[in-house]
């Protein structure tokens, strides 16, 4: 196409009359702005400090050396490998313990499924630090845990401070942002689906693995990317569950930002993190096979 | 279409089934023989799906026998059955494409991937969409979904198949392409097909043998033309098509006394006296020059249906439906005259 066609062509489009539907384009830019503002803007800045470093002269110098130093520093490569080890097992565990629940809730009527639902959910009401301070106690050598051991001849084991603890205080933090898609995706399966798998002579787990799972992969995966994202970055869990032996990436990024001021430092840190997320979400998605609309 | 033996493939004996305190099917007793096209027609909640279900092992009887080939298989989970089902709004499996939704019965059998994929293509020929594997199901249309369904189910070579009003999703002229369809299928592979439908002209065009139900009970069984010019009671008239219906008594050995007329017909198995229900199919009654009838009437409303005219004549007392091919006008005074041949007769409901 010339030059001169798109330009006509562009006038013509602007000159085009205005349908209901332009209309409605246009409501579209309140958001346009707010996630400008709250989200493309911010993630600029970041990519900017990540990229620079501070000098007296306020110029602005591009450098790749905050992303250097990160991987010249043996220690950080563990807070990375750390983080992406506890989360991804995290996600796993979260992932085996909430399908089957998911699966179960979606076999009772439809009332009590909602009422299952709300109590899964509520603990979210409550505040997350709160929560964990609890399971701190819980596990504790003195916590109930322990005495109940106790009874049992048991002596006292400190579980604080062990993946146990760190996973587990996750998986409960965690828990409803998978079981929630996964159950969503789960009741909207038709019936008749598995009915005609039934129908065509495969038994009820051959059914489950053709049909049942396949079809529930957009839960499972919008609920592995829910609960992947935050156990990588959170900062309450591994303070209070890891006993000062769990120095995760998030704490990294805070004491970068917060108690060093090294900002461009810290920015980095952030941008490696997003990448390797990427990477394993983007590897994760590659699992899934099935994809719906599939172009021949 | 035959009247001699055939092999019995189902039996249905004294079958009730409930949900909660809803009575669905009441001692319900039903033969299908094997290379049938049975049709079971009634108006929706008749039961009609539960039987196809019960049938297909997705529900259970609460007491009654159903037997395969003689052998009783209320127990036998769906998967194990020898039928396939279409359903109503087809069900395809949306994460695999045509190729996989056809193939997917002959997986579970472990079949060699070189047979499979002839069976296939072999399928995908008979409901004309070669060329179709790779297809999307969500890129077809409702017709191409329901050849799909229908290919998906018939690869497994089932004794028995089970639709469930397939076509209700369809467009009229889709509709009928699709009767036609089915019925040559059937007769191609000469499998007992069991279809559930509430449109009487479906059952009409593929049956041979029609299931007339109300209420979880069967009306009358029979060939379409039976059931047509034969049925049984004012129920099964008036489902199975326009019909003018009567309260009239039996007078004599060879009359008939309705509307205040007594009319030649053959009366036979009725008792003299007795009060029967008389069916008259509109397109037997003759319009006829004023007195020449032994009804006359004014000829009230003209609708043109295509091939004939539907005329409404109004006796004073009634109102006649009847077809013709000739075009009457408004108001026009007609006498009425019903041929002795035309004159069914009903036991009381």
């Amino acid at each position: 196409m010339s030059p001169k066609k798109l330009s006509s062509h562009l006038k013509d489009y602007l000159k085009r009359p205005r349908t209901a539907l332009d209309k409605f384009k246009l409501l579209g830019i309140p958001y346009l702005l707010f996630l400008l503002i709250l989200v493309a803007i911010p993630m600029f800045l970041i990519f900017l400090y990540a990229i620079t470093i501070p000098n007296k002269d306020d110029a602005i110098f591009l450098t790749l050396t905050n992303f250097v130093n990160f991987f010249k520093e043996e220690g950080f490569i563990k807070v990375l490998w750390d983080s992406v080890r506890i989360s991804i097992i995290t996600t796993i565990v979260t992932l085996l313990v909430s399908y089957p629940l998911a699966y179960i809730i979606c076999e009772y009527k439809l009332k009590f499924q909602a009422l299952l639902i709300l109590v899964i959910s509520i603990p979210m009401w409550i505040n997350m630090l709160l929560r964990t301070i609890a399971w701190k106690q819980i596990l504790s050598t003195s916590g109930p845990l322990n005495t109940v051991l106790g009874w049992l001849g048991i002596a006292p084991i400190n579980f604080l401070g062990t993946d146990f603890a760190v996973v587990l205080g996750m998986v409960y933090i965690f828990l409803p942002f998978m079981v929630i898609p996964i159950y969503n995706t789960l009741s909207k399966i038709d019936d008749k689906l598995i009915e005609a798998s039934l129908d065509l002579g495969a038994s009820k787990s051959r059914t489950f693995f053709k049909v049942t799972l396949p079809l529930s992969m957009p839960g499972i995966m919008s609920g592995v990317t829910m609960v992947l994202l935050p156990s990588a970055t959170t900062l309450v869990v591994p303070r209070f569950l890891g006993e000062g032996r769990y120095f995760l990436i998030g704490n990294l990024i805070e004491q970068k930002f917060l108690k060093s001021g090294l900002w461009n430092y810290g920015a980095a840190i952030s941008i490696i993190l997003m990448i390797v997320l990427m990477i394993i979400l983007f590897v994760t998605k590659k699992v899934d096979k099935y994809h719906f609309d599939e172009e021949d | 279409m035959g009247d001699d033996e055939q092999r019995v493939l189902i039996e249905l004996k004294n079958v009730n089934k409930a949900f909660g305190k809803n009575s669905i099917l009441k001692g319900l007793n039903l033969t299908i023989c094997e290379n049938e096209f049975v049709t079971i027609l009634g108006p929706s909640g008749c039961g009609k799906t539960t039987i196809l279900r019960i049938i297909g092992g997705f529900e259970r009887a609460d007491s009654g026998i159903v037997e395969f080939e003689g052998k009783d298989m209320a127990t036998m989970p769906a998967h194990k059955r020898p039928t396939n089902t279409v359903f109503q709004k087809y069900a395809l499996f949306p994460h695999l494409n045509v190729f996989e939704n056809i193939a997917y019965g002959l997986r579970v059998r472990k079949i060699d991937e070189k047979v499979i994929k002839e069976k296939v293509e072999n399928m995908l020929k008979m409901v004309g969409l070669t060329g179709y594997e790779k297809r999307s199901i969500n890129k077809l249309s409702g017709g191409q979904q329901q050849r799909i369904a229908i290919a998906r189910a018939l690869v497994n070579e089932p004794k028995v198949l089970l639709l469930d009003e397939p076509l209700g999703a369809l467009d009229l002229k889709l509709r009928k392409e699709m009767q036609y369809e089915l019925k040559r299928i059937q007769r191609e592979t000469g499998i007992t097909f069991i279809y559930v439908t509430h449109d009487q002209e479906e059952a009409l065009t593929m049956s041979d043998k029609i299931v007339v139900m109300k209420d979880g009970d069967i009306h009358q069984v029979g060939n379409p033309q039976q059931i047509y010019n034969n049925p049984v009671n004012a129920y099964v008239a008036k489902f199975i098509g326009e019909s003018n219906l009567f309260d009239g008594v039996v007078k004599g050995a060879n009359k008939v006394f309705f509307d205040g007329h007594s009319f030649e017909c053959d009366p036979q198995g009725f008792l003299k006296n007795q009060d029967v229900d008389v069916v008259v199919r509109p397109e037997d009654i003759k319009i006829v020059t004023l007195g020449r009838g032994k009804i006359d009437g004014i000829i009230q409303s003209i609708t043109f249906k295509g091939i004939y005219f539907e005329v409404d004549v109004n006796t004073g007392e009634r109102t006649y439906e009847v077809q013709t091919t000739k075009q009457y006008s408004e108001g026009k005074e007609v006498s009425l005259s019903i041929p002795p041949e035309s004159i069914h007769l009903m036991e009381k409901m």
